[in-house]
Formats: structure tokens, sequence, C-alpha cells
């Protein structure tokens, strides 16, 4: 923007050219509009139109029995009504009652994501600084390290839950070689909280080795070379070559990681759907159970995920205020 | 920024998506061939498991001979998600006309407008062949929404040959003697576990019952947490935890399933389980011989008292059919005497018609004729709208007490608690 | 590419080249680099077997009888392909036409809407386009939660609900907004030189688009349609939400009918997942380097 303004040649009339300027961007801006304009309206129809919608709905008492329905020929109105913010009252009240389902289902999303990020990205960077040497079979590792990636997340769920079975399963047979007890993928909560965990670091891993691979690779050789001159230590290298270069990817992988574990639905649902009694639900699931599962409260469940896209959105903007700082042009 | 060879692949790649399009088109226009005139189509959710589902698509390819100009086009439904599918497809008009529901949602579907009434299409006459208990499930506000298709309650079902290696001659009549037989099993090695539960409310209930406890009496009472039932649940985790002739976590991700297999493959000597799993149950490698599957009465408790769930699946319409009569025809053609008696004799089901069990197909069926002699046992529930959302509650503090993470009280007065919102609403 | 998306160049290097100068003792004994190397391969093969096994067990049960289900042999003692005739059987192609409907469509409108925007976003510095490329980010955050229940309450209305068509729309919503943003990573790494270069040859916006910009970005294109395509292909979340009929299933939901709380066909479910996964995991393994590379906006070599 700054760039056109700065060529203008210091001797003829500043103000005429100004007007052209404005009037030339003013132009420019008219059809960039009008190449954006379906997109506009796609989007207007496709996610603005449902979200005032859902926002609308999260202050009603929408459920099963009252959204409007047609029925053959017969139609029925809806009959929901307007109670003001008594579905996010419901539900931050629930936040703060020790012991609700509510708040356990805070700590759990706080678990889940804490833990799958920090070991997406533990893994993620160890396996990458390995595969960044040259070294036999480096390719096939890369290349087979890559199936959680490829695999469907409804497929790996099945897998999963499939190994996990108590009384059967590959797992528990390991453990019965060894004479040890069965752990309680699906009775103890904590060990179940476990299980669903590692099944989605499980598929996360692989996106994270090839994105910080990547990384890795684009740092110029001569810093190494540079370095090991000056007789560096490995740690030294990684501390001060490695990480400061790998930054930039570094935070914006763990972000995308963090809305998409956020985001975790099949993996969840179809191994415990929750359970055992809620203590697997994350954020997310949840809003989804109280929309969807009998009796259908689609007010809170809109409530609550209003609620979702605020945490997310303050979540985001501290993060990108971080990235900022680190140099990157987001 | 090495980007020549990739091009290349990737214009090979979108080569490869031209045929795919030209091939998804081709699918799009031969689909719509569904509306035509002529026969009428009628769309039927069905919602037995694998090894029921013969009988009812050979029933209802019989129909379709006796009525040529109707095409029944069933489709399978698994039962745990019928109950939400069905909502939201009422709600959006793309309902089934047919659906064979269970007997707890038909008074939930019908006070939500969804079903329609059957009174004038079923005769009094006819109503009466029924039995009592299952017709009672598919009326409400005095109109009749379904026919009932099988009835069904919960029985002690065991392994003969373990009992015989542990030396027990008969099946337990009480639950002190059934505590004691699942011990003998355990120390007798014949199975690894004398008793499993599938971590389901449904599956506890029995043990509610025999210990004067209940569900919600007739009058709306609350009775999930009296005495009774938390002395019940009591016996339940003591069997789990103290005794250990249960697996000692019930895995609830795989909850009925792993119920089911071990006693399919002799792990556990006694379950409690319906008529409809018994066509699977003998196909497993203990029940080649199909008379080593035991069926009993659910033992009484230390009053004499026993109780079993009553359940069943009924046919329902779906009140925006366009077609209710030739529905209610298909309907009456699948609750028949003959036909419920085909459905009997394949998948050891209880027929809900009287007639049916003057069949001597019916009454030779051991299984059958097994669960038939225990039907005094079984208990209603309540019919109420309520009635399937009784479940939501129910389950996970069923589960939480099986995990030790609640005490039965604990867990039984929560129940109590969330029915006493979810029947004042 | 690499270069104009984010902002690492020589500064911090270069402090830390002095910082590193400053210290430092040397050893690289080659028998430890050995070890090293050991330790580095059996790190990997470890996690290489962790990451496939799963994959492995699907497929020798897939090929298991459904008595042995769980022998725990990963090679099945009696081989046989009846599951697949199972399969293959039931409403499997119905599933499979379904889920291509939804994700060639779903690629198609994306693109369709996406390009011409991206390019605009790309070539030309207009007012409020910063707030739109904003709008475009906070888009591909939404939780797909927040838009499920009002999708829900409409397509009730609308009669949208069990039909492929709604769940093409609901895929829209945050395909769109994704390809907008890939795409436009892509543009930005064909030198405007070539936009003035077409300029000067008489070109206007929309030939520059079409003759110049697009056939130099299919490769982008290609990565942009093949991560559409994926992700109506795997999202189970609206699918089981908004279908009901077996009929009109994609493959995500179709296969829960052979594992459910009331019964588990494990031998079927794994022979459906095997042949769900495998043709995606052949086209996954070729074109992942550039699944990267679009996804990380060209931050990363890929």
């Amino acid at each position: 923007m700054t760039a056109v303004v700065k060529n203008a040649s210091p001797s003829s009339s500043i103000a005429r050219l100004e007007t052209r300027e404005r009037k030339k961007r003013l132009k420019v801006t008219l059809r960039a509009y009008l190449w954006l304009l379906p997109l506009i309206i796609c989007l207007a129809v496709i996610v603005v139109y449902p979200l005032v919608t859902g926002f609308i709905l999260s202050f009603t008492n929408a459920d099963q029995t009252n959204i409007a329905v047609q029925i053959g020929s017969v139609s029925y109105p809806a009959t929901y009504k307007f109670i003001g913010l008594q579905n996010y009252f419901t539900v931050v009240r629930g936040w703060f009652t020790a012991g609700s389902d509510e708040q356990h289902v805070i700590f759990q999303t706080i678990i889940w994501i804490v833990a799958n990020s920090i070991f997406h990205f533990i893994f993620g960077l160890g396996l990458a600084l390995i595969l960044n040497r040259k070294m036999r079979f480096r390719a096939l590792y890369r290349t087979l390290l890559m199936v959680p990636w490829a695999m469907p997340q409804f497929v790996a769920a099945f897998a999963w839950k499939f190994l996990y079975n108590q009384q059967g399963g590959y797992i528990d047979a390991v453990l019965q070689a060894l004479h040890l007890p069965a752990i309680g993928w699906g009775s103890d909560p904590a060990w179940a909280l476990v299980g669903v965990i590692i099944v989605n670091i499980w598929l996360g891993i692989p996106f994270m080795v090839v994105t910080l691979l990547g990384g890795l690779q684009s740092i110029p050789a001569e810093l190494y070379e540079a370095a090991s001159i000056d007789s560096a230590t490995s740690w030294q290298r990684f501390r001060h070559i490695t990480l400061p270069m790998l930054r930039p990817v570094i935070f914006l992988v763990t972000l995308l990681d963090i809305i998409w574990t956020f985001n975790v639905f099949a993996v969840i649902y179809l191994i415990t759907s929750g359970g055992p009694f809620n203590r697997t639900h994350t954020l997310f699931t949840y809003a989804w159970a109280q929309a969807f599962q009998v009796p259908q409260r689609y007010g809170l469940g809109g409530a609550y995920s209003i609620l979702i896209l605020l945490i997310l959105l303050i979540f985001t903007v501290i993060y990108s205020r971080m990235l900022r700082a680190n140099q990157t042009v987001y | 920024m090495k980007q020549r060879h990739p091009k290349v692949f990737f214009a090979r790649l979108s080569m490869l998506f031209v045929p795919l399009a030209l091939l998804f088109a081709a699918c799009g226009g031969s689909t719509s061939a569904t509306t035509s005139s002529g026969p009428v189509t009628l769309n039927y959710w069905y919602t037995e498991g694998t090894a029921e589902t013969p009988v009812i698509l050979q029933l209802i390819k019989t129909f379709e001979q006796q009525n040529p100009n109707i095409h029944i086009h069933a489709q399978y439904q698994d039962f745990a998600q019928a109950q939400s599918k069905f909502t939201t497809a009422a709600q959006s008009n793309t309902a089934p006309d047919i659906l064979r529901s269970d007997v707890g949602w038909v008074a939930q579907f019908a006070s939500l407008r969804y079903l329609l009434p059957l009174d004038t299409y079923i005769s009094q006459s006819e109503q009466s062949d029924y039995l009592p208990n299952a017709l009672a499930y598919d009326k409400y506000n005095g109109h009749l929404y379904g026919l009932p298709q099988v009835t069904d309650f919960l029985a002690l079902l065991y392994n003969k040959t373990a009992f015989t290696k542990a030396g027990i001659s008969a099946p337990p009549k009480t639950m002190s003697d059934f505590e004691v037989d699942t011990q003998k099993l355990v120390s007798s090695h014949a199975s690894k576990y004398g008793f499993e539960t599938s971590g389901a409310s449904y599956f506890a209930l029995p043990f509610l019952w025999a210990f004067g406890g209940g569900m919600i009496d007739p009058s709306n009472n609350i009775l999930v947490n009296n005495s009774g039932s938390v002395a019940g649940l009591n016996f339940l985790l003591k069997l789990q935890n103290a005794d250990k002739v249960m697996p000692t976590k019930v895995d609830f991700n795989n909850g009925y399933n792993n119920m089911v297999n071990d006693l399919k493959n002799g792990t556990t000597g006694m379950i409690f389980d319906g008529p409809w799993e018994t066509s699977n149950i003998l196909s497993g490698s203990v029940f080649t011989d199909k008379s080593n599957l035991g069926i009993s009465g659910i033992p009484t408790g230390p009053t004499g008292a026993t109780g079993s769930p009553t359940g069943g699946q009924s046919y329902v319409i779906y009140a925006g059919t366009k077609h209710p009569a030739e529905a209610a025809k298909f309907v009456e053609f699948m609750s028949s005497t003959s036909s419920q008696i085909a459905i009997a004799k394949a998948n050891n089901t209880l027929p809900t018609r009287v007639s049916a069990y003057s069949d001597s197909a019916v009454t030779s069926n051991t299984i059958v004729s097994g669960f038939y002699a225990i039907r005094n046992t079984a208990v209603s529930r309540p019919v109420i709208p309520q009635g399937g959302e009784l479940f939501t509650a129910f389950d996970p503090n069923i589960q939480a007490a099986l995990a030790g993470s609640k005490s039965a009280a604990g867990a039984l007065d929560a129940v109590a608690a969330a029915w006493k919102t979810l029947l004042a609403s | 590419m690499a270069k104009h998306i984010t902002g690492t160049s020589e500064p911090p290097a270069a402090s830390v080249y002095t910082r590193v100068h400053s210290s430092g003792k040397s050893r690289k004994p080659k028998a430890l680099s050995l070890l090293g190397s050991l330790a580095a391969h059996a790190v990997l093969i470890v996690t290489v077997l962790i990451c496939i096994l799963p994959l492995v067990i699907v497929i020798s049960t897939s090929l298991k009888p459904a008595s042995d289900v769980f022998d725990l042999n990963i090679f099945p003692l009696h081989l046989t392909l009846s599951n697949y005739q199972y399969v293959f059987s039931g409403n499997f192609f119905t599933w499979l036409a379904n889920s291509l409907k939804i994700g060639l469509l779903t690629t198609a409108i994306s693109l369709a809407f996406s390009a011409p925007a991206a390019y605009a976003v790309s070539r030309w510095q207009f007012i409020g386009k910063q707030g739109l490329l904003l709008s475009f980010l906070i888009t591909q955050m939404f939780p797909s939660v927040l838009l499920i229940v009002p999708l829900y309450i409409l397509f009730a209305q609308l009669n949208l609900l069990d039909n492929i068509f709604g769940l093409v729309v609901a895929y829209a919503t945050t395909a769109v907004p994704f390809s907008v943003w890939m795409l436009k990573n892509f543009f930005d790494a064909v030198p405007k030189e070539l936009d003035e270069a077409a300029l000067v040859d008489g070109f206007g916006p929309f030939q520059t688009f079409w003759r110049v910009l697009l056939p130099l970005t299919i490769p982008g294109i290609a990565v942009v349609a093949f991560f559409s395509f994926m992700s109506a292909w795997n999202e189970f979340m609206m699918a089981f939400t908004f279908l009901q009929s077996d009929a009109n299933l994609t493959l995500a939901v179709g296969i829960q009918r052979y594992v459910h709380p009331f019964g588990a066909d494990w031998t079927y479910l794994t022979a459906a997942a095997v042949l769900v996964t495998l043709p995606v995991l052949i086209v996954f393994m070729l074109v992942q380097r550039y699944l990267v590379t679009g996804l990380t906006g060209g931050s990363v070599k890929g």
C-alpha cells in the first residue's frame, strides 16, 4: 500500500497524485469485490446466515418438542420462547459447580488439549530431528510414519477400540501374557481419557513430523557449518540455531494443531461416546451431545458452541500476538 | 521451489479426475428412478441384528408377492441410533413410513406427533389377540400407535456344561443360591467368571427388583433410590468387588458385546439377557449342542420378590406417510399370527399374539417356551413420554457405581434427582 | 516460496552465530555416532511399528473368520475373503458412491467459489482486505459444532437433512474459506512480474487469471482439491448427525453398522475399513509432500 505512494516523485503536485491514487484504489477495490462477490454471497448464505440463526437460537429454549416441524402435509409452527441468557447461565453455573459434569468437561478439555499438543510437539520434533540426519531407509521411515495421518479418523477410532477391548483385545492379551491386570480403557474414567488421548496423539504425529522436518530442512546448512567450525556441541546447535530458526513454523503448526485437537469428534465419539459417565467428553463433544442426544436441546447446544467460539477466539488473539512478536506475517 | 516433476504428476492426477467426474455424473443420472408412478414404495427401517435379519427380509418378499402394487424399501437402522435418527427424520419430514420402534419410545414419539394412530386400521377384536402387557406400551392418550412385533424380558441364561462341571444341579432360584453358584463356577474353573453384566442399567434392573426396589411406579413415584434398589445394586457390586466372580472392571465401551461373547465362548457361566440375542448366542463355540443353553427365571430376592424388565419392539407408522393405508396393510401383515410364528421360529423371539402360542412350531421351540414359562417375572415400565429418556441418566450412574466412583446409594440418588426433573417437565 | 510468508531471515541467525562462536569444545568420536545412529534406527523402527500396527491388525482381522476375531494371530490361521464378500453384498457401493459424490461436489464448489476470490486477495491491494482475510481465518477456526445446530434447524425446514446435497452445503462452510486461504498461498508464490508481462500483452484481469495464473498453479489447485475431497471423505460428525437412511449414508457413517453397542461384527467392519483406507492411503502417500506446503502456507518447504 505504502510502496505506491512512495514512488510519487517529489516535484509534481502531490495533491493531484493523491486523488488519482485514491481513484485508482477505489477502482481496484471495486474490481476486487466484483471478483469476491460469488464467495461473499456464498459465505453469507451458508455461514453468516446460519451463524446468526444459531446465535439467536442460543437465547431460546428450543428443543425437539418445540421447533417447527412439518409432518406430512401438516405444519406445526415453532413454539420455543426467548429465555434471555438462561442457557449461558446454565453452562457457566455448571462450570463453577464443584463435581458437576460441566466442570469435569472443562478439566477434561484442558487435559485433552494440553496433553495432545505437548506430545504431538515432543514426538513430532524428536522424530523430525532424527529424520533430518542422513541415514539409511530415511524415505521408507518417513513414508510409513505417514500412515496415521492417511487413515481416516473413523477407521483409526475403530481400530483402536478393537485394540482397547478389555476382554480379548490385543493390549489386554499382552497384559495377560505378562500376568498384569487389565487396564480399564473402557471402565476407569482416567484410563479412558488416556486412551482417547493416545489415539489422537497417534493420529497427529505425522503432521508434526512432516511440517517440522520441512522447517528443519529450510534452515541454511551454512549456519550449522559455521557452528561446527566453532565446535559447538549438538545441544548448543539445537538451542541456538535450530530452535530460533524453527520458531515461526512451530508457532503456526501448534496453533493449527490446537484448533484441530479442539475440534476432534470422531475419535471420542466412536471409542467412548464420551463415557464412562461423561468422563471423556470435551467441550466440543459435550456441546454436540447437548444438542443432538435426546432430548436434543438446541438452544443449550447453541449457547455452548458460542462459548466455545469465544474461547477459541480469545486464545487465538493471544496466540497471534505471540506470533507477531516472533516476526511472522499472518 | 523444485516444482517440475510435481506438475507432471498433478497433470496426470487431474486427468484421472476427469473420468471419475464422468462416472459420478453417470451415477447421478441413474438414481432418480425411485418416484415413478404405479406401485407404491414404502420405506421401512428395521433394527434387527445380523443374525435376526434373514426372516424379516423373507417376510417382506412374501408381502410384496401378495401385494404387487406395494414395494417395501427395507433399510437397516442400528438399534442404538434408531431413536435419535427417527426423531431427526421426522423433524425434516423424511422419516420412513414404518419403523420398528422400541416399546420404550412409542409414547414419546406419539407425544411429539410423529406417529399415525392405528385405531381405525386395527379392530378391537384383533387388538384383543395381543398380550395386554405388550400392547400397553403402544397406547398413548387413549389411542393405539403401534403393533408389537416381539415382546421380551431378561432371563438367566446359563451354560449347562459349566454348571455340571461345577457340580450345580439346577439353576439358582434365589439370589443367595445365585451368589453361591457363581462362586462354584469360578472356584471349580468351570468358567472364568460366574456372571457378567453389560454396564447398562437395563441389565442391572433385575437386581433392583429382586431386593424390593424398582424404577417408577404407575403413579410416578420414584423407587429407584429406595432401600430395596440400593440393596440390589449393592448385591451386584458385591459380586464384582468382594466375591470377584465377575470381571473386575466392566468395559463400558464394549459392555454388551463382551457379555454376550463371553457366554458364547464359555468365559462366563451366566448372564441376564433376552430372547432376541439367543440366535446369536447359539452360534457360539460352546453351544454347538443347542440344548447346552439353559434358560431360567431371574432369581428371587430375600423377600421372594423378582422382576425382569419387559421390553419389545413395535411397528409404528410415521404420521406424515403418504400411504397410510398401504403402511397399515404392511404392519398388519408383519404382525399377523403366521408372520409372528415365522419370526419366532427363526429368531427364537416371543410372539405378542396369544394365538401364536397355540402353534406347535412355537410351543416346541425350547427357547421360546423357556422364556414364555417365566413371563410372570416380567415387570412393565411406565408408559410415559419421558420413558425414552429414563436411561439417559440411569446408565452413567450405574456405570459410576460399577467403576467405584460412586456408592450404590449415591448413584441411585443421582438418578432419582434427574428423574424428578424429567418427570416434572 | 518461503521468503515472503515468514520473516525468517538473517538477523536471528547472525546473533546465534556470534553466540555459538564464543562457546565450545569439540568431540565427535566415531563409535558414539555409530551408537547414535543405531539408537536413531531403533527409535524409528519402534515408532513405525506403532504407527502401522493398527492398520496391520485391521487388515489381518479382515481376513479372519468371525470365530477367530480374538485369536490374536497377526497372520490369520484360516484365511478367508468371505468378509469382503459380505461387505460387497451389502450397501458398500451405495455408500462409496455417496462419499464420492459428496467429495467431488464439495471440491468443485469450493474451487469454483474460492479461486477467483483467492486471485483477488493475492493480487490486489484493496480496502477491507485485511479484515476479509482475518474473517476467512476465523471461519477456519469455527468449531464445526457452531454451525451444526443452526444448519440442522434450517435443513429440517428445507428437507435437506437426509440429503447428500445438504451435506455438501455443510462441508462447503469450512471447505470454501479453507480453499481461499490455501489457494492464496499458492497464487502468492507466482511472481507478480508475470502479471505485469500479461498486462503488457494486453491481457485483462480475467485472462491473466485464466490463462497465466491457473495453468501455473495446477499443482497447488490439485493439492487444494485433494484436501477438500479428503476432508469431505473423512468427515464423520455432520454426516452422522444429518444422514439417516441407509441408502444416503457416507462410508464414514455406514461402516458403523457393523460394530455398535448391540452387536459387533469386527470382521465385516475391518474388511470395510480396509476398502475405505487403502485407496486413500496410496494417494496420500503420493501427495503428502505437497499437502504440507499448501497447509503451512509455504513457510515450510515440505
